[in-house]
């Protein structure tokens, strides 16, 4: 009768150490699965932000490439990449503000508001650079990753 | 009869800890390969945007090597030019990728390829290009 007792209740430790064992491990696989989840949605976000923003200006820039059709210039305290078109009636500003990478088209003569741009994508910062033959873009996620891009135009030589 | 019910209930449950272990390492496996498959993904593009950086400084520049060399830091190695770049995908820093040229000149053409390579030598990405030098073969 006792000896009965006695491995009921080993019996019952061995079940609750089981169950307890099957919880542990679930949990410790929906941490590590959603600590997985969120560095491949972060991954995502960073390469998708950086693809978009780099290849957005650099796609702008080589359909702007004409003579003059490119500079950049302060307007509001912010770099902005000018963009004309043909006919030189609207030209479209890229530029950093407010955490994302912007672009706007107005009238040459048009007075600049950056907060009335759209967003293409949301960054830490975006630098723009004018360099030998092109413009140089740095883009930086709020992961932390930064890429560049150098982009030549071809309208003009390149200085060697 | 309840220590022969208690038994079966423990059999069924170490088969059931037993079924969850098997599940579980499949899961962590996938997750594993996702993981890694995102870094492949990241490492993939900064290497695009590494190689087109440099096709663009080769095919706009009348002399691509010197330039390349100038720019990168880059040195001759095996019938082309290396540089080092950081992790960044950035010339200088770290020594992480290999940034490689490649040029061929043929009737005035310039065959170029550009390539970022990892420490070992394996290629991430490739990309070619050319550039009209002028004067003919």
């Amino acid at each position: 009768m006792l000896r009965d007792a006695g491995r009921g209740i080993t019996a019952t430790a061995a079940m609750l150490l089981l169950f307890t064992a099957f919880a542990l491990l679930s949990l410790l696989q929906a941490l590590y699965g959603a600590a997985v989840y969120e560095r491949v949605a972060g991954r995502m976000d960073d390469g998708y932000n950086l693809r978009a923003s780099l290849s957005y200006v650099a796609n702008k820039l080589h359909a702007h490439d004409g003579a003059g059709g490119v500079d950049i210039e302060q307007a509001e305290g912010l770099p902005v990449l000018r963009l004309r078109d043909e006919e030189r009636e609207s030209v479209t500003l890229v530029y950093f503000f407010d955490g994302a990478l912007m672009e706007q088209t107005v009238e040459a003569a048009a007075r600049f508001d950056p907060g009335a741009g759209q967003r293409i994508a949301e960054l830490a910062d975006f630098t723009i650079r004018e360099i030998e033959g092109g413009y140089a873009f740095t883009a930086y996620t709020f992961e932390g990753t930064m890429r560049a891009l150098d982009v030549r135009l071809r309208a003009g030589e390149a200085s060697p | 009869m309840n220590a022969r019910g208690g038994y079966a209930f423990l059999v069924e449950m170490t088969a059931v800890i037993l079924f969850f272990a098997l599940a579980a390492t499949a899961v962590i496996t996938l997750f594993v390969g996702a993981d890694k498959r995102a870094g492949e993904a990241a490492e993939l593009s900064g290497a695009i945007l590494a190689a087109s950086s440099a096709a663009e400084l080769v095919r706009t520049s009348i002399s691509p090597e010197a330039d390349f060399t100038v720019r990168y830091g880059a040195v001759e190695a095996e019938g082309g030019y290396e540089a080092w770049l950081d992790p960044s995908f950035l010339p200088g820093g770290l020594q992480e990728y290999i940034l490689r040229l490649e040029c061929e000149r043929a009737g005035g053409m310039c065959e170029m390829t550009v390539s970022v390579r990892e420490k070992d030598g394996e290629a991430i990405y490739s990309l070619s290009c050319a550039r009209f030098m002028g004067g003919g073969a």
